[in-house]
């Protein structure tokens, strides 16, 4: 084997006048986002496995519990039953040995950017009438705007109630699927999905699907990583993002065909292990004394709350 | 009557592609074989063939007596899938692949599982197999969160937990630090005590007499070329040579079976001539 003179010769150090720093590129930020995300997932771990209350409790019962319990928030048109159902999770979050601040980040992160988005329009008096409480706008004229007719634009009373009925009602809902999540590993989410009658093979390839989004990633990560080793930042900017961008949708192939040749050695994998085409499967939990003291408890407490809010 | 029995056969990868070449193999119940090649020569295809996960393109594959057809293996062949499944175990050779369950435990009972084995027997099982490989801490981890001879080992617990008879491995001690190495090939000698027929696809010559008795050496154009005594193929350098199997520096420490620490690193300057 001869190595040709060309990789005996090593390249000229510039050390004193090499540039240092300069902006991550977007495929580097997207990696470090879904490191993150992994991460999180791996951070949520360390609550699944705290010896709290509702991790204490069969995920089967937690998971009808819970899903019951959303519904009845759903029926509810006081908000202040709501908010009170919204302190309870505050509490079993503490008892569940989630901390709080976490816990309620995680919840109002998103509530703004989403329902929030939602409910804003429904304060002012175009959508929903009523007596106004700040008047932004006064018009000396009737306006007619597609199918609405208004004089002034206020912000209602009704209207911010009904606001604050929706938030209200998404974070409590979010917050409880929030507990249930970070108290229950994901993969005793799925298997009790099987007491709900989904049916097994679409719990597998669901749970198939979670697994092999983090092979995949890590797929990812060492391509670009490979590809970083061996490349330079160009400094033209415009021609660099373009070129970044070919690169992404090259990749994306062949992801594609990997993945698509990875599922084929899965399938062959599982068939070796007597797949036939239907799954079967133990289950493993156990209802103990702890899950029926809580069903009655939450049975109780839906009753009581639907009480208080129809018949109070 | 062998456990498996092929004759002439052929594979052609995408219909075009040829992966074996006339290929006639006859192996015991038993028997310890180590099927050697180089990259591509058609071992990885061979142990995909003899599990009834790809079927023959020409010629016939026997197993137990019967010849595996895509047919047979499906729902027409009766008990036979059942029959073949408990009996026949492949660990692959990329473990990512082997290991699709959420959890490590489950992934060990996946096969028993299909194979309608009892509660008890499965939950026995299970724990028998861990504690042998000693992974128990790793219960309930998910399988993509292991290092890379944790995953061995759980893939291998998947598979013997169905106790088939009949073991194949796709080069298991590829990607392996040396420890793991040894212990790999300290678990097949305990096999084979048992008297599992263990048929092992490896570029890896240094284990081969101590896993097996019988090699099968395959050319890179995806024949047969030598079946015989492992001592003596591993002796036979031109043959090696000619598979591309050595290189031409390749010594064997002659058939002095013997343990010690040491390294090849530093022993490497001296002339080989002599």
């Amino acid at each position: 084997m001869k190595i040709p003179d060309w990789l005996s010769e090593s390249a000229p150090c510039t050390c004193c006048t090499i540039s240092v720093g300069g902006k991550k590129n977007f495929v580097e930020k997207t990696l470090v986002e879904i490191a993150c995300m992994m991460e999180r997932s791996i951070f949520s771990e360390k609550y699944v496995s705290a010896k709290g209350f509702l991790q204490s409790i069969d995920p089967r019962v937690k998971l009808i519990t819970i899903l019951l319990l959303i519904i009845t928030i759903s029926f509810i048109h006081k908000t202040e039953i709501i908010l009170g159902i919204y302190a309870l999770t505050l509490v079993f979050a503490y008892l569940s040995k989630v901390e709080l601040f976490f816990f309620i980040k995680r919840v109002w992160l998103f509530i703004p950017i989403f329902s929030g988005m939602v409910a804003f329009p429904a304060i002012f008096n175009i959508f929903t009438p009523g007596e106004p409480l700040i008047t932004l706008l006064q018009f000396n004229r009737t306006i007619h705007f597609w199918i609405f007719e208004f004089t002034e634009i206020s912000i209602t009373r009704a209207g911010v109630l009904g606001a604050l009925l929706f938030i209200s009602r998404v974070a409590t809902s979010v917050s409880l699927i929030v507990l249930l999540t970070l108290t229950t590993r994901w993969t005793d989410v799925m298997k009790s999905l099987r007491t709900l009658g989904v049916p097994q093979i679409f719990i597998l390839v669901l749970s198939m699907t979670y697994q092999y989004i983090f092979l995949l990633i890590r797929v990812v990560q060492e391509m670009h990583l490979a590809k970083k080793s061996r490349t330079i930042r160009t400094n033209r900017t415009g021609e660099g993002i373009e070129k970044e961008q070919n690169w992404v949708a090259s990749r994306i192939g062949t992801v594609l065909m990997k993945s698509y040749k990875m599922s084929d050695e899965i399938h062959s994998a599982m068939v070796s292990r007597g797949f036939h085409g239907e799954i079967k499967s133990h289950g493993t939990f156990k209802i103990r004394n702890i899950d029926r003291v809580w069903t009655i408890f939450s049975l109780a407490f839906i009753t009581g709350v639907i009480w208080l809010n129809y018949l109070v | 009557m062998p456990v498996f029995e092929l004759k002439n056969v052929n594979y052609l990868y995408l219909n075009s592609i040829p992966a074996l070449n006339d290929i006639s193999l006859s192996i015991e119940q038993g028997e310890q074989v180590a099927v050697l090649g180089a990259n591509g020569s058609g071992k990885s295809t061979l142990l995909k063939l003899l599990d009834g996960l790809i079927f023959s393109s020409s010629g016939v594959a026997k197993a137990f007596g019967k010849i595996l057809t895509e047919n047979m293996l499906d729902g027409d062949g009766g008990d036979f899938p059942q029959f073949f499944r408990k009996k026949v175990g492949l660990i692959f050779q990329n473990s990512e692949a082997q290991l699709f369950c959420p959890t490590v435990l489950d992934e060990i009972k996946f096969g028993p599982l299909q194979l309608d084995i009892s509660k008890e027997d499965i939950n026995q099982r299970v724990n028998d197999v861990m504690e042998m490989l000693n992974i128990e801490n790793l219960k309930d981890r998910a399988p993509y969160t292991l290092s890379g001879g944790e995953k061995k080992k759980v893939a291998i617990a998947s598979v013997l937990s169905i106790n088939p008879d009949i073991l194949l491995l796709d080069e298991p001690t590829n990607g392996l630090d040396p420890r793991t190495q040894r212990w790999l090939v300290e678990l097949l000698i305990e096999l084979r005590k048992t008297g599992k027929t263990i048929i092992i696809a490896t570029h890896d010559l240094d284990i081969v007499e101590e896993v097996s008795e019988r090699a099968v050496v395959f050319s890179e154009d995806h024949r047969i070329v030598a079946d015989g005594k492992a001592q003596a193929i591993l002796n036979d350098t031109e043959l090696l040579l000619k598979v591309n199997l050595i290189h031409e520096h390749y010594h064997r420490h002659k058939e002095i079976l013997h343990r010690h620490r040491h390294a090849h690193s530093s022993e490497h300057n001296h002339n080989h001539s002599d």
